[in-house]
């Protein structure tokens, strides 16, 4: 054994649940323990607009008749299918850290259905194509043009918008490049507006939250990854009105987080500062270094361990905004109390 | 010696953050600093001490124990990986994070300390059978096949479970910075014994190194030697493993670079290798602490990066020191 396979940046954007270096592996054959026997088609309410448009990073996907069969591949992409009243025969299950696919924001939208789970973060593309499916959507991803080309063999394929970094996809994108695939635009607006609605009400409600100082970082490997603006995380931040700290920003890293060392750990420090680890709360909560920094001291230091927690706030999807609101709003209001 | 203390002092030293010296020399002798060196003498006293004191330990372990792996197998290219030792704590840290969901270093120790000695238990045993003892071929040989089928397990477990795996990646890449003292205090009384018994089989290691007919001539107990450096190796190299996960090319290269200061003789090789590997594994720590601020790189990947060049060097200049 000679290699030592590098951190994946990857494991540490999804922070908890922690996803596998890519490459080092090939991706494993049909496995028989996860998901179900998936359903033949996709079900979906009548209706949309066909032929449908739809303009992304790697060209334009053209949909001619409504999807029956919808292979969910991109990072949280099954949550706005699902709440566009679509259920994916597959479902690419970024976290495993549940055997349906999708997080607790969303199971219930399943009713009962049981699609097949695909392994992640590695696709099999024979996977994919035993589901046959008649749209795949990938709007959040590491925007590898590669995979994209390799998908749009075996159907049209969505990746994320023009302009977009390695798993940027906003919010609002992810919801309505889907939605348009769907030939349902207006419902997509109408998802969005309510989610932006939500997060509205809750800036509106804590005023308080208005131009402080936010740190959103990961603890791993005996040191820091502080998060950048463009992280779903740090969108979600700054929806509530906070703004990312400056001293992050700076650091200008080459992608959507910064690695921090222990001893820099007052580079951690802001108005509020956020961490959470690999399933390590109880580790950072002990962290005498980590304690240190004047946030911490002035009680404004904000740990999370409840790994669903930590997953839907690092989704920032259409279906986990609600519930990240409804559970992580109260903490941040009693750490700024 | 003088070489050690001064890597040591200089991971004492330097790090990501400038602390002034007057401030590393205040923590050290324990002043109450002002108020406002409060933190820096905490990061030298929570940060740097334990990991240098780690890294002396963990380095003194892989020089020593590669060392005699070298010694023992009579091949240029032992390695702790060669005789299932990496192969066995990776198989048991898998285990301990998907069976038992231990999440944190301080709880793999011991799971990473039993595989590596359960494994080379194993290796040694199948390449022992026989009439001739443990044979350098055999030995390398049963290594590879334990080696092959622990890593078969790793990669199935692994590859079942993301969550798994990221964890096992993270301790896959030897890392000083987790360090904590508990973990130090819990092998520091292994590497003891380990650097005790090495040091003594010096002699009948030289004996060893003539080949068998001429050792036996001369009236060294292979069988004893043998076994006894193969506790000694699993005490070692078990010790490091559990402590700071498997590190590269140190316990490779630094036989290799002793042997080209002192020659074969294994009563000088040892203690060189003792002093030698840290100072190596220090100051692949403090290069990683300097090269990718404010974050830092992981020893284990710098001292590849660090090692190889030195390595090939040293077997341009001159010619390897034949085992």
């Amino acid at each position: 054994m000679a290699t030592n396979p590098l951190i994946s940046r990857r494991g540490l954007f999804f922070g908890a649940a922690g996803v596998a270096a890519a490459g080092l592996l090939a991706a494993c054959g049909d496995d028989k323990s996860g998901g179900g026997t998936g359903s033949s088609a996709t079900s979906a309410p009548a209706g949309g607009s066909f032929p449908a448009e739809v303009a992304h990073q790697f060209g334009t996907t053209s949909v001619e008749q409504a999807p029956k069969s919808v292979v969910s591949l991109g990072w949280a992409d099954a949550d706005a299918l699902l709440a566009l009243g679509v259920i994916p025969v597959g479902i690419l299950d970024w976290f495993q850290a549940w055997p349906v696919g999708v997080g607790p924001w969303a199971q219930d939208k399943l009713g009962g259905a049981k699609p097949t789970v695909l392994k992640g973060p590695e696709i099999n593309y024979e996977q994919v194509a035993t589901l046959r499916p008649d749209l795949v959507t990938f709007t959040k991803s590491d925007n590898d043009k590669a995979k994209w080309e390799q998908l749009e063999k075996l159907a049209p394929t969505l990746s994320g918008p023009a302009g977009s970094q390695p798993y940027g996809t906003t919010l609002k994108d992810q919801t309505m490049l889907i939605a348009e695939a769907l030939g349902r635009k207006a419902e997509g607006e109408a998802l969005v507006a309510s989610s932006d609605k939500a997060l509205a009400d809750a800036k509106a409600a804590n005023p308080g939250f208005d131009g402080k100082s936010v740190v959103v970082a990961a603890a791993f490997s005996g040191q820091y990854g502080a998060y950048t603006r463009g992280d779903g995380r740090v969108q979600f931040m700054e929806a509530l009105g906070f703004k990312n700290s400056q001293k992050i920003e700076d650091l200008k890293p080459a992608s959507f987080y910064a690695e921090i060392s222990k001893e820099r750990v007052n580079l951690l420090d802001a108005d509020l500062t956020v961490v959470f680890g690999l399933g390590a709360g109880d580790v950072l909560k002990k962290d005498a270094v980590l304690n240190g920094i004047p946030s911490a001291k002035a009680k404004r230091l904000l740990i999370i361990d409840d790994p669903d927690l930590v997953n839907a706030f690092s989704t920032n999807s259409v279906l986990s905004t609600p519930y990240t609101i409804e559970k992580f709003v109260p903490m941040v209001k009693d750490a700024l109390a | 010696m003088a070489a050690l203390a001064a890597v040591a002092a200089l991971s004492i030293a330097v790090g990501t953050k400038s602390i002034p010296l007057g401030t590393v020399l205040d923590a050290l002798d324990g002043r109450a600093s002002l108020p406002e060196r409060a933190q820096d003498v905490q990061f030298i006293v929570e940060l740097r001490i334990p990991r240098t004191l780690l890294g002396l330990v963990a380095g003194i372990a892989l020089g020593l124990g590669g060392a005699l792996l070298q010694a023992l197998t009579r091949n240029p290219l032992a390695e702790s990986g060669i005789l299932g030792l990496d192969a066995g704590a990776a198989a048991a840290v898998v285990i301990a994070i998907q069976v038992f969901g231990i999440g944190s270093l301080t709880g793999y120790i011991w799971f990473a300390f039993a595989g590596a000695a359960g494994a080379f238990t194993v290796v040694y045993l199948l390449g022992s059978r026989g009439r001739s003892g443990a044979s350098p071929e055999r030995l390398a040989l049963a290594g590879a096949a334990v080696d092959a089928a622990l890593f078969a397990v790793v990669y199935a477990i692994a590859l079942l479970d993301s969550s798994t795996f990221d964890r096992y990646r993270l301790w896959m890449v030897g890392n000083l910075a987790t360090g904590d003292l508990s973990v130090l205090y819990g092998v520091l009384p292994f590497v003891t014994a380990g650097v005790l018994l090495a040091l003594a089989l010096g002699p009948s290691l030289n004996a060893i190194a003539l080949g068998e007919d001429s050792a036996r001539a001369l009236g060294a107990n292979l069988n004893r030697t043998r076994v006894l450096s193969a506790v000694a190796i699993t005490l070692l190299c078990g010790a490091a493993t559990a402590a700071v996960g498997p590190i590269a090319f140190v316990g490779l290269a630094v036989p290799h670079i002793a042997r080209t200061i002192v020659g074969p003789d294994q009563r000088w090789l040892l203690p060189y290798s003792l002093v030698l590997a840290p100072i190596l594994l220090l100051l692949a720590d403090v290069a990683g602490r300097l090269l990718a601020r404010p974050g830092e790189l992981q020893a284990g990947i710098v001292t590849a990066f660090l090692g190889a060049p030195v390595f090939l060097a040293i077997i341009l200049r001159r010619r390897i020191v034949p085992l």
